[in-house]
């Protein structure tokens, strides 16, 4: 386990300072330093997904030299960004308003500890009790890995051939992250996937936490990092290893980038560029990662839209978005077009079906109804006591329309969910019993930073409160 | 407006404590079978172990299935799939291989098709591999 973890340092390396000298220098350097390892885990995960998936393909699984060849890229990609950092300083963000300090901070950090402490024994119990996952882990995630560790050279022939049931078409970022950790321990050890699963689910909170502070106030991410740590089904799905957390972390750092690009009204590409490579491995994550793709292009159109000319979207950053895409892209259309079998609900439209469901109001009630169950039994409670907060706290001042980009994509996705399920072939109910919990949990994190964006901060109201307990 | 926020924020922090707490205690009092983690190592680790040997280095083979020894929450074909991959197990193919996955007490003869099947190992726990007989 040593060596997994030893052999994540220069891809984390990359990853950081790769935010690092994208994110505009605005809030305290202690919190840029927390966002950019937050996300760097996400970006090196991603990173080594990516270079293990290529080096199977250009050279086998079973050709040695793979940590070499990776450490001297990595290495090489690192002293690149060190020389950029320096000559090119990320772009000075401005100021962004802050409300004073409140006394009663100290009440939420030891708040957040506590659920800290309860989520890390939850979580830590899960993941020892169930070391290969839930059925989703290893019949999946995990099974695709073995897929490519076991392979040899003829590993793309078992994805052609096994059945729906196995869903060989998914994309590889995880299974690839998991066999390249299976790659540096010299064996298939079920610690590594319970690793990625560990990490993918604290860089989540991490980036939350950092970025609500950075964006709004230290309160404010502090309570939002809480309200994910809180909430059980996020725990339970992080311990089952499966893709949704991890989605769950690139939709988050996707929408962040913007929300900050339009925040500071910064004309640096540079977070485009990360946003892109970002939403890439969105993609290259689950199938529902390439509607983030489209669901970020619309989104970037409709504040355009709002914001009247000033907010015309640039060419430039269009093509900075599309730059940071490309190697995810190319990776999937590789897996897509060559490897992968045809996707079993797109192979299901076939025989005019598709338009029959689609007007079919019956289906359509079914699958609010569902969606609406789900949300309720994934995050009821936490979904009603926010809005009593947001109430009583009432909305944040200053813009308006702020969370424009997250609240578009977070519409987006929510509707192409639903067109999948009017439209699957699958047996509905099942189909919605089965799936809908865990896309509501994909977009928890994303929702969790839309409320706390807009409501008010604790600093905001209690910053004069005469009872509060004096220094 | 400040007893507002204060009330707000007692009720957020409390409600995240309990949530949190309470799914804590949960896992610690109510933890789940520990016989389903010990049948997936098991079949994981040594049901197949002796027969991966015999196998095709990849392509598909038959699978059939007689009331193996299990936990009632046994996975069937899709945790011997995660055993053996990247051999692909299919329980509609007639051969030339099959793996059977049984009792160690029965020992089933499947029907290869046109041709006969012989049997290939016999782990002595119940799994056995058929293929074709040597030319």
């Amino acid at each position: 386990m040593v060596a997994v973890l030893l052999a994540l340092l220069p891809p984390l390396l990359v990853g950081s300072l790769a935010v690092w000298s994208c994110w505009p220098r605005v809030g305290p350097a202690a919190w840029r330093a927390v966002l950019a390892g937050a996300l760097g885990i996400g970006l090196a995960l991603g990173a080594t997904s990516w270079t293990y998936f290529a080096w199977v393909v250009c050279a086998g699984p079973s050709r040695p030299g793979f940590l070499l060849v990776e450490t001297l890229f990595f290495a090489l990609l690192a002293a690149a960004l060190v020389v950029a950092v320096r000559r090119f300083p990320a772009p000075d963000g401005g100021d962004l308003p802050r409300p004073p300090h409140t006394r009663w901070t100290w009440a939420i950090w030891a708040a957040f500890g506590l659920v800290l402490l309860a989520a890390l024994a939850t979580l830590g119990l899960a993941l020892a009790r169930t070391p290969h996952g839930e059925i989703d882990a290893w019949q999946i995630w995990n099974l695709h890995a073995r897929l490519l560790t076991r392979g040899g050279d003829e590993w793309r022939e078992p994805f052609a051939r096994l059945s729906a049931l196995y869903h060989p078409d998914y994309p590889l970022l995880v299974p690839a992250a998991v066999a390249r950790g299976w790659t540096c321990a010299g064996e298939e050890s079920t610690l590594v996937p319970r690793l990625v699963a560990f990490l993918f689910a604290a860089a989540t909170v991490g980036l939350l936490v950092a970025g609500l502070t950075l964006l709004r106030t230290p309160a404010q991410g502090c309570l939002a990092g809480l309200v994910l740590l809180a909430t059980p089904p996020y725990l339970r799905y992080t311990a089952a290893q499966y893709g949704d957390v991890p989605l769950g972390l690139y939709f988050l750092a996707g929408v962040l980038l913007f929300e900050v690009r339009d925040r500071l009204r910064s004309g640096s590409e540079r977070l485009p560029v990360l946003a892109g490579v970002v939403a890439g491995m969105a993609a290259w994550t689950k199938n529902e990662g390439q509607l983030f793709v489209i669901a970020t292009l619309l989104a970037r159109l409709v504040v355009a839209w709002a914001g009247g000319r000033a907010s015309r979207p640039a060419p430039r950053a269009l093509v900075a978005f599309a730059a940071g895409l490309l190697p995810f892209a190319a990776a999937l259309a590789y897996f897509k077009l060559g490897v992968a079998p045809t996707n079993d609900l797109v192979a299901g439209q076939e025989g005019g079906a598709t338009l029959p469901r689609l007007l079919d109001g019956e289906r359509l009630w079914e699958v609010v109804s569902g969606m609406v169950e789900a949300l309720v039994t994934v995050v009821g409670g936490a979904v009603l006591v926010l809005a009593l907060y947001a109430a009583l706290l009432g909305r944040a001042r200053g813009d308006g329309g702020r969370g424009l980009h997250t609240l578009t994509v977070l519409a987006i996705l929510l509707a192409g969910y639903a067109l999948v399920y009017l439209t699957t072939p699958l047996p509905l109910s099942l189909h919605i019993f089965l799936s809908a919990d865990r896309l509501w949990l994909q977009l928890w994190p994303c929702a969790l930073l839309l409320f706390f964006l807009n409501v008010a901060a604790p600093e905001e109201r209690l910053a004069a409160d005469p009872a509060g307990p004096r220094r | 407006m400040q007893i507002r926020a204060l009330l707000g924020l007692a009720l957020l922090l409390g409600a995240a404590v309990y949530s949190s707490s309470s799914a804590c205690f949960q896992a610690v009092s109510d933890p789940p079978d520990p016989q389903v983690a010990a049948d997936k190592e098991y079949y994981d680790r040594e049901r197949f172990a002796s027969v991966k040997p015999f196998l095709p280095r990849s392509g598909v083979i038959g699978y059939r299935e007689d009331s193996p020894p299990r936990s009632d929450n046994w996975d069937g074909l899709p945790f011997a799939q995660y055993a053996v991959v990247p051999i692909v197990l299919s329980e509609d193919a007639n051969g030339p291989w099959i793996l059977v996955n049984g009792r160690p007490e029965a020992r089933p003869v499947p029907v290869g098709g046109e041709r006969p099947l012989t049997l290939l190992h016999d782990a002595g726990n119940g799994v056995y591999l058929f293929g074709p007989p040597a030319p």
